[in-house]
């Protein structure tokens, strides 16, 4: 990340050189975000690990479409056909693909709705930090001094809690299993800290650069300056940062699920379901593994496709890349 | 969960699971610290027939409740307490459950001679049942006026005060000058204990004690083979009660005695020389030694496994989880057993309980034909499946387990489809109530553990089938389960809860209607710590138990119990849903292994060691 001022002055330079030395349509000009979407688009795991996204997606959106084929609601209980009498769930069959779970109820079902849970807590706290980092981070960079210590020292009090504690304390507080909402606020609270500081840093080496004193000295006002002009070039850090967040705000809500602090039952939800599948493992491997292997699959594709965009936005990256290809 | 804490206002004291599942207490435990070795058992295998010598291994999670036998009261500790003391009668290890609900002399020589139109019980201590003291001293009638004498101390005082209190003369004035002691040093109660008596409690010679009655109770006899019941050495007066110190000097006149207790962590009994076979009939102590390994993070699952690899030989305070259990009946494992036999269950568990209080929905719990409406749409089959299906789970569709006085055959007064429910009758009567489907919205309480979450699920999938609303509420503790919510008037009245699912354990079988229609349907004396936890109130089942309570046979006071069963089904004050058997395990070299409906597990003090 500290090769990042140069990528900037190549964003600031790079237009500009356009314009004067070359004839348009001779030799095309790529800026930074055309590089790495192309290094992106040719790159097997990014490509792959989107698929596996969007199939987790098409997962959460044709939830009902999967209930509808099996003829089992989500939260419908099937004691006569998805138990034995003896209250064992039955294993994958016919008419339960993926086996049941220890109500009855048709796991493939319920893991499908619970990619809707993963999917909205992980997008909506990975952004919801990702906003508070960016703006906690560009004041605290922006204007310094009281400011900046202030805020920094908070970010790095967020940064040292102890934080599955804190926010099993925190959730329980709130009132037991809270729900979607204090499970997003909590996720997003001990993660907007990484970010933040991250944005600081860019930012306290950005404001120095001469076009923004230029635009100072043009007369732009503080909020101009941070969002219009410092802003952009934040873009890229903060983009991988949140692709690499989703993954693991899916995983901190599958942790308060499994720990009993999550959506309140009978809601599907995948760490929730690990949680009643701990004792059911020995008889019946269905239960872990499909809720199991879904999770598995969205963190790792997310985390995956992180690592991608992270190294489509890598200068360094692109330097080797440039000298393999010439 | 009522396990430290006085129960004044309950008559008959508390009941429900505060003997099972300890809480959890104590220190982190490093696992395998004590695993005793068996010598003289594993070298003999060849012989038939009981062998003595061996050390027998009990693993678990949690500790005893309290060590004291004035305030033991879960089934761990009376486990233990077997042991190391005994009582006047007690209910014996007999391989029937209709033998083992039976009292029997245990320290007394017979069945007490009954007089004064069964009001005074005079009872004999057996010669040579001796306490392990230096030098070993007789267990005299003075020893057992003392233990009771104990009950009411104000540090550690039983948690059933309701049972004595109701049966022997003057033990309530007494109880109450004692309970309200200011000073609790060991001086002081010991003082106190020399300077007041219990009018109807003597020691009329050394061996010979006489209890009292204020009128007959044909279940006085139970009542004392409780363990809370248990005679007290006059050593105890130097410590406060259930304190360490009286722990450090524990008086055992049992066949074992406390060779080491860390709390939280392990219990290690061995022979008490003082003890003699020929004085008791009802413990054969094969093995030389006893060990508890207490863990706290120890699951079910893996001590189960411990005892099937053979490192452990039976449970301490858990029992054969659910997943597992269907496995070892389908391959018929002869090592497991279920308990009692035959139509007979201890627990009355879960049991859907209404609160008559609560002001939600304008009081529609009021109204008798939305309760009954709530009868008809409980899956009772889906709960008995949560615990295991039919082996071990029976369906209940009346306020009296069977293997308790009051349950009647066949009764069945809200038929619903076999225990799956019948939504459409549900919502009949709800429509007949003058409610439309979704209009009332009920919130149920639940524990977080074990089964519990699932048979929230299960009942408010139920529910909402016949056209209820359920919300669902967690409770993470069990402690504040009961103590925070059901046993407190402010909140049912604030209508927090609305409907819940507790279990009752009976203190004991047979004739036990004070121990299971009294304190959960006796409606005079709702208030703090109640176990009728949603204040159904009838005076027709009030008198019942006033009339099956001084009934001279026990014929007549069946008769008046199941009236009284009759009655809060007819204005369904409770859905009941299972009642359970309990499942256990040991490992095959552990013979003799009968189920003893007390400790809800096998008797340690009569197995033997292959």
């Amino acid at each position: 990340m500290s090769t990042f001022g140069e990528l900037v002055e190549e964003v600031a330079q790079e237009p500009q050189l356009g314009a004067a030395g070359y004839e348009a349509g001779v030799i095309e000009a790529k800026g930074p975000w055309r590089l790495a979407w192309d290094r992106l688009r040719h790159d097997r795991v990014a490509i792959g690990s989107s698929v596996v996204i969007v199939l987790i997606a098409g997962m959460a959106v044709f939830a009902p479409l999967a209930s509808a084929l099996t003829g089992h609601g989500m939260d419908a209980q099937y004691h006569l056909t998805g138990l034995t009498s003896a209250g064992v769930p039955v294993g994958p069959r016919a008419h339960f693909p993926w086996g049941a779970d220890e109500e009855g109820r048709d796991i493939l079902v319920r893991v499908f709705y619970g990619a809707r849970i993963s999917l909205l807590v992980g997008v909506s706290s990975a952004a919801l930090a990702v906003a508070g980092g960016v703006v906690l981070g560009m004041l605290a960079g922006f204007f310094g001094g009281v400011v900046d210590t202030a805020l920094a020292r908070l970010f790095d009090v967020v940064l040292a809690m102890p934080y599955l504690v804190f926010a099993l304390a925190l959730v329980a507080a709130i009132g037991g299993q809270g729900g979607i909402l204090i499970d997003i606020a909590v996720i997003s609270f001990f993660s907007f800290g990484a970010v933040a500081r991250i944005v600081r840093g860019q930012v306290l080496s950005i404001k120095e650069k001469e076009y923004i004193e230029a635009a100072h000295s043009l007369g732009a006002g503080s909020l101009r300056v941070m969002f219009i002009d410092i802003f952009p070039n934040l873009l890229a850090p903060v983009i991988v940062y949140f692709s690499l967040l989703v993954p693991s705000s899916i995983v901190f809500e599958a942790t308060l699920a499994f720990l009993g602090l999550g959506v309140p039952p009978p809601t599907p939800d995948w760490g929730s379901m690990l949680q009643e599948a701990i004792n059911w493992y020995n008889p019946a491997w269905w239960y872990v593994v499909f809720p199991g292997g879904a999770l598995l699959a969205t963190t790792l594709a997310f985390n995956l496709l992180g690592d991608s965009v992270r190294d489509a936005f890598d200068p360094r990256y692109n330097r080797l890349f440039a000298r393999e290809t010439e | 969960m009522q396990h430290d804490k006085v129960v004044r206002k309950a008559p008959a004291g508390p009941g429900l699971f505060r003997r099972r599942r300890a809480r959890a207490v104590g220190a982190f435990v490093a696992a395998g610290a004590m695993v005793g070795i068996s010598l003289a058992g594993a070298s003999v295998a060849a012989a038939s027939g009981p062998q003595y010598g061996g050390t027998l291994r009990l693993i678990g999670q949690g500790d005893v409740d309290h060590l004291d036998t004035a305030s033991a009261y879960y089934d761990v500790t009376w486990k233990l307490l077997r042991a190391v003391s005994r009582q006047l009668y007690t209910w014996p290890t007999a391989p029937t459950f209709a033998q083992q609900a039976q009292v029997v002399p245990d320290l007394a020589t017979a069945m007490p001679q009954i007089t004064n139109g069964g009001k005074t019980y005079t009872i004999t201590i057996r010669q040579g049942a001796m306490w392990d003291t230096n030098p070993p001293r007789q267990v005299t009638a003075a020893d057992e006026v003392l233990g009771i004498k104990r009950l009411c101390n104000p540090v550690s005082p039983t948690g059933a005060p309701g049972y004595y209190e109701q049966t022997i003369v003057g033990f309530e004035a007494y109880c109450n000058a004692f309970l309200s002691l200011k000073s609790q040093t060991a001086a002081a109660m010991a003082q106190f204990i020399k300077t007041h008596n219990i009018a109807g409690v003597k020691a009329i010679s050394e061996r010979t004690v006489q209890f009292d009655l204020v009128r007959p109770a044909s279940d006085f006899l139970d009542i004392l083979a409780l363990p809370f019941a248990s005679p007290a050495p006059a050593e105890y007066l130097n410590y406060v009660p259930d304190s360490p110190a009286m722990h450090a000097h524990f008086i055992s006149d049992g066949p074992y005695i406390i060779k080491s207790y860390v709390p939280g962590r392990s219990f290690d009994l061995v022979r008490n020389p003082a003890w003699k076979a020929s004085t008791d009939p009802i413990r054969k102590a094969y093995v030389n030694e006893i060990v508890v390994t207490e863990n706290k993070n120890s699951t079910a699952a893996t001590a189960l496994q411990q005892i099937e690899a053979g490192t452990q030989d039976m449970f301490w305070d858990q029992d054969v989880p659910t997943a597992q259990l269907a496995h070892m009946v389908a391959t018929h494992d002869p090592d497991l057993t279920i308990g009692p036999q035959g139509n007979n269950y201890i627990t009355m568990n879960p049991y859907l309980v209404i609160n008559l209080l609560s002001p939600n929905n304008g009081g529609a719990l009021k109204n008798l034909k939305v309760r009954q409406a709530m009868e008809y749409a409980i899956n009772k089959y889906a709960d008995s499946q949560a615990y295991g299906g039919s082996v071990i789970s029976g369906i209940l569709n009346q306020a009296v387990p069977p293997g308790s006085v009051g349950y009647i055959p066949g009764f069945n007064p809200y038929p619903d489809n076999n225990g799956l429910g019948n939504p459409a009758k549900a919502k009949q009567l709800l429509a007949e109530a003058g409610y439309k489907p979704g209009q009332i919205t009920l919130t149920l309480i639940y524990r977080t553990n074990t089964v519990h979450p699932q048979i929230a699920q299960n009942d408010q999938a139920s529910l909402q089938a016949a056209g209820f609303k359920v919300k669902l509420v967690p409770v993470n503790s069990s402690g504040a389960y009961y103590s925070k919510y059901l046993e407190n008037p402010t909140g049912t009245k604030a209508g927090v809860w609305d409907i819940a699912e507790p279990g009752w354990i009976p203190d004991w079988m047979g004739l036990n209607g004070r121990a299971v229609i009294e304190p959960l349907f006796d409606g005079r004396t709702y208030g703090p710590n109640t176990v009728d936890y949603g204040d159904y109130n009838s005076p027709i089942v009030d008198r019942d138990i006033d009339l099956a309570e001084s009934a001279t046979s026990q014929a007549v006071a069946t008769k008046y119990w199941q009236d009284a069963n009759r009655q809060v089904m007819a204005d369904a004050a409770i859905v009941p849903e299972g009642a359970q058997k309990t499942a256990v395990y040991h490992n095959s070299r552990v013979q003799n292994a009968i189920f003893w409906w007390v400790a809800q597990d096998y008797d340690p003090t009569n197995v033997w060691l292959k």
